[in-house]
This record gives structure tokens, sequence and C-alpha cells, in this order.
């Protein structure tokens, strides 16, 4: 042992360099573990882990918990270490740094989230508007039972979407809004086949060419004329060439279809004349305008299909086409008339005549609900949509 | 003498007391198996936040666990090491038990929710017998009655959905094919109320 100046020297300087220690320790701050640090990028990370990082940013995710790890191992290191040979400042930077990758994981998580939500979203609108047309189409088509469960399942489809939604479920619910949409095709298939023609483009340039004509002809002539656009269900009165008066019309229910017999509730398509004016009492539906269907073209056009086969030989032609009142129903429920309110029928009854040429279409290839849906299936089909 | 005697004895003893210093391996155990049953009970969709403090306290006890193992094999303390395995067995046994909460409730929702279809397919056609059947109405009839056909269909799969512990997927259902009956019962009702006006 060690006594006298010596020892108390020695001691002198061992209480010294402990000051000095301490005195170090203290301004440099090492050995203080940064607890708000610690706690500040726990939360940062928490709070990436709540939200939509785990599901859309995983690879972030994973990339800010190694840094919060590695951190959190710097710092057991360094709280397992002598007191005075503790150095916290590098932990501080490494939670610093791990926070930093928890934010930003937050960040491309709810990016990416946002993302998907809009495509979401877009998905179920564009489902919700080819259901609408398809609801249309239905409208005007009798769905034989078997299609009308693929119209169900597409619909309850479109409203699991919209719930899928509403619960965050983004990627569940565009899978669904596809779905729906392959469903719909599904219960569709037979009337979209008969509506294609609405989008055929040589149909529609010969609906366009008569409906130049009769403008053409009332413009020479100075006679009014009648325009019907079965998909647009509207009659237009056209005088001197310009339309003159739009009336909301009904149709044969069989509205996708050109008539081609008796009973197939379908209205015809063609250039016909008015051959009579019935008015009240002389018309089962109010007033009417009876039309010269069947002309010389429909005709032809039904015995050259009988020739095919694509009618029965015992098969009529049909006739007594009109146009007459008691419309306004709101759906296409003639048996291949064309009906206008009793107050529209009024008006245009006053103003044609016996021999006022009526002009009816199917429609001109834009803005008709067959159309559009069509448009809408091409389109999905060169997008490659289900 | 007696000095020199005493100092190995006490060297001694507080060696074979850091030495001694095992690893708590069942409460390590423990808190991981905590972890995985809070994992297999779907925290991370009925208790996030609670799951997300229960990570947190299984790294830092990782953390602590690696620490200690890199140290010399006599100077290694697992005190702390039990006190975080401890808490980190807590925070999972919250969150397993927020989850089981949760989904209870998800299951109760979706139970109602199904019980609500059921109860709408009834009402729908009670509306569909009461539905007036004139012009026009008979097709709009028979495919309203194909529909409510079909949602009676589709309870199967709910009823599976609840019984596979698919609660979302029952719930989301179920509140599709309720939209689907009110609208047909909302259908029924306005022709009732249009036939009711064209009679005045």
């Amino acid at each position: 042992m060690l006594r006298g100046p010596r020892a108390r020297a020695l001691a002198g300087v061992c209480l010294l360099a402990v000051l000095v220690l301490a005195i170090e320790m203290r301004t440099s701050g090492r050995a203080r573990p940064p607890a708000g640090a610690r706690e500040s990028a726990v939360a940062a990370f928490e709070a990436a882990s709540r939200g939509p990082a785990p599901r859309w940013a995983p690879e972030a995710l994973r990339a800010a918990d190694g840094a919060r790890r590695d951190a959190l191992l710097e710092w057991s290191r360094q709280e397992n270490r002598l007191l005075p040979l503790r150095d916290f400042r590098p932990v501080a930077g490494q939670l610093a740094g791990a926070e930093a990758l928890a934010r930003e994981a937050e960040r491309v998580g709810e990016e990416l989230r946002a993302d998907g939500r809009a495509a979401a979203e877009q998905a179920v609108r564009e489902a919700r508007a080819v259901e609408a047309h398809a609801e249309a189409l239905v409208a005007v088509t009798a769905l034989p039972r078997s299609e009308r469960v693929h119209l169900l399942r597409a619909r309850l489809l479109v409203r699991e979407a919209e719930a899928l939604l509403r619960e965050e479920e983004i990627e569940a619910a565009r899978v669904r809004a596809d779905l729906s949409r392959s469903e719909l095709r599904e219960a569709l298939g037979p009337a979209l086949e008969a509506a294609e023609r609405y989008t055929s483009r040589e149909q529609v340039a010969t609906w366009r060419r008569w409906i130049d004509e009769t403008r053409a002809r009332s413009r020479a002539t100075g006679e009014a004329a009648i325009l019907v656009l079965k998909e647009k269900n509207v009659l237009v009165l056209v005088s001197r060439g310009v339309a003159a008066r739009t009336y909301d019309a009904e149709i044969g229910s069989n509205a996708l279809g050109v008539k081609q017999r008796q009973g197939d509730r379908a209205t015809p398509e063609g250039r016909y004349r008015i051959a009579a004016k019935r008015d009240h009492g002389r018309s089962r539906y109010y007033r009417a305008l009876l039309l010269d269907y069947p002309n010389a073209a429909d005709r032809e056009r039904f015995a050259a299909a009988q020739r095919r086969g694509e009618i029965p030989r015992e098969a009529s032609i049909g006739g007594l086409i009109e146009i007459h009142g008691e419309g306004g129903r709101g759906q296409n429920w003639t048996e291949g008339c064309v009906a206008l309110s009793n107050s529209d029928i009024d008006d245009l009854y006053r103003r044609v005549d016996v021999g006022t040429r009526v002009t009816i279409v199917g429609g001109d290839g834009r803005d008709g609900a067959f159309s559009d849906l069509l448009a809408q299936v091409d389109g999905d089909r060169e997008n490659g949509r289900p | 003498m007696k000095r020199i005697s005493v100092l190995p004895v006490l060297a001694g003893v507080a060696l074979l007391s850091v030495a001694c210093a095992k690893e708590p391996t069942d409460t390590l155990n423990t808190a991981k198996s905590a972890l995985a049953a809070a994992k297999t009970a779907e925290a991370a969709d009925y208790a996030p936040a609670a799951l997300a403090a229960a990570e947190t306290a299984a790294a830092a006890l990782d953390a602590e666990v690696k620490a200690q193992a890199e140290k010399f094999a006599l100077t290694r303390s697992y005190t702390k090491t039990a006190e975080l395995a401890t808490a980190a067995k807590a925070a999972a046994d919250t969150a397993a038990a927020e989850a089981v909460t949760g989904k209870e409730q998800m299951k109760t929702e979706a139970t109602t929710l199904v019980a609500g279809v059921r109860s709408a397919v009834d009402a729908a056609k009670a509306a569909l017998a009461k539905a007036p059947k004139g012009k026009g109405s008979a097709v709009d009839l028979e495919a309203m009655k194909s529909d409510v056909t079909g949602v009676e269909t589709a309870l199967a799969d709910m009823d599976a959905a609840i019984a596979a512990g698919k609660y979302k997927d029952a719930k989301v259902k179920a509140e599709a094919a309720k939209a689907t009956l009110d609208k047909i019962v909302a259908d029924v009702q306005a022709a009732i109320d249009a036939k009711k006006g064209a009679k005045k």
C-alpha cells in the first residue's frame, strides 16, 4: 500500500481524471441516451405500420424496420457498456435515419394507395357506367333467366366494390369492379351482338344518308318531314331542312331489333310516308298517323329473309304501324309503333299531312344508349380489360 | 494474511454469479409465442395500432438479446432482457385481445347484416306479391323475382364467409345484397304509387 505524499498525489490525479471524464461526458452528451429521438423514431415507424405502407410500400417499410432494429441494437450495446465508455451519439444519428425511412415509407404508401384508390374508383365508375348501359339494354330486351343470373352477379359485384372502397380494401374493390364488367359481358352477350349494328360503319352510314336526304328534301320542297331515331327515343319534326321540334318517343319493346315480321315487337326502319290520319275515336291510342309500312323495300327484305330461312314460310310481314298517342310511359312498350304523349301527338298531328315523309333509323352512331355501350365495350377490349 | 484469503473467495463468488447468468429462454419463447398468437388472431386487420406497439416491444427485446449475445459470456446480464420480454408479451397479449374483440365485433356486424338480408328477401317477396300486374310489368316482375331468387342463393355464400371467419367479406356481400333488395322494394313501391296516381 502506498502511503504519504505520493499516495495523495496519485489520488489527486485519479480524482482529477474522474472529474475531467465527468465534464467531458457532460459536455459531449455521449453517455446520455437520446430518448426523444427513440420515441420519435418508434412513433414514426408505428404510424407507418398502421397506415398503408405494409400493403402498398412493403419494401420501404422493411428498410425502415431494418434501420430501426440496427438503431435499437446499437442502443442496447451502448446501454450494456460501462458508463464511461458509452457513446450514444451514433445511435441518435441512426434513430434519425430510421425515422426518416419510416416517414418515407408512410409517404410512399400514402401515395401508392392514393394511386390505387384512384384506379379502383375509376374501375368502379366504369363498371357502374357499363351497368347503367346494361340496364338500358335490359329494359329493351327480355334476358333469359340464365343471363339474368350474370346480370345480378354483376350488380352485386359493383355494390361489393363500392362497399370495399368504403372499407379501404382498394385492390379487392378494383378486382370486383373488373369482375363485374366481365359478368356483364356474359349477361349481355346476345344483346350486345344484336346491338352491334348500332356501331356498324356501313349501317350507320346508311342511316346518316337517310337523315341527310330527308333534311335535304324538306329544305328543297319546303315540306315538313319526320325523323325517328330509335336509339335516342326521339321523334324530330323537320321543317325546311331544320329540326323544328323534338318529341320524346317510345318504340317497340324489342328496341334493338328491326322489324322483320308480324309479332316481333320491333319498330321498322326505313323511309315511309303518312298513309292516313286517324283522329279521336278512329285510333286505339288516342290519335294516330298511319304509316305505309310495309313498303316495297320491306317486302323485298322480308322475302329475302324467308328465302334464307330466317323467317318461317307461314310468317306474315305485319302492318298497321302508326305514330300514335298514349306514350310518355318511360319505356319502350309498343308492338312496333311509335308512341308520343297525347299532348305531343296533338301538336304533331296539326303540323303534318297525309304524304309527309317519315324516316325511321336506328340512330346516327352518336350519343345513344347502345352505341355508347358498344363503344365502351370496344374500348375495354382494346385496353385488354375483362 | 486474512485479507489475502478473503479476496479470492469474493472474486470467485462474483465470477460464479455472473457466469451463471443464463438467457431467460422460457420468457423469450413466451413473448415470441404471444406475438405469433396476436398475428394469428389477425391483429394486423383488427388491432393494427396495438400490433405495431407489440412489434416495437419485440424489436427492443431482439436488440437487447443480440447485444447480450455479443458480450463476453462472463459479463452478460439478462435482467433487462427478462423485463423487456415481459413487456413484449404484455403488448402482444393486448394486441391479441384487441384483435379478438375487433373480430368479434365484425362478426356481430356481419351476422346482423346477413340477418338483415334474410329479412330483406322476405320483404322483397312480400312487395313483389303486392306489385301491380299490368301491361308491360310482367317482364319486370319476372326479372325482379329472378333477382330475389339470386340474392337468396347468394345468402349461402355469406353464411360460408361467416363460417370461414371472413367477416369483412360477408359484410361486404351482405351490404351489396341488401342494396339490391332495397332497390327492388323501392321499385315495386314506385309502381304501386304510380298506379294509385294514375287512378286519380
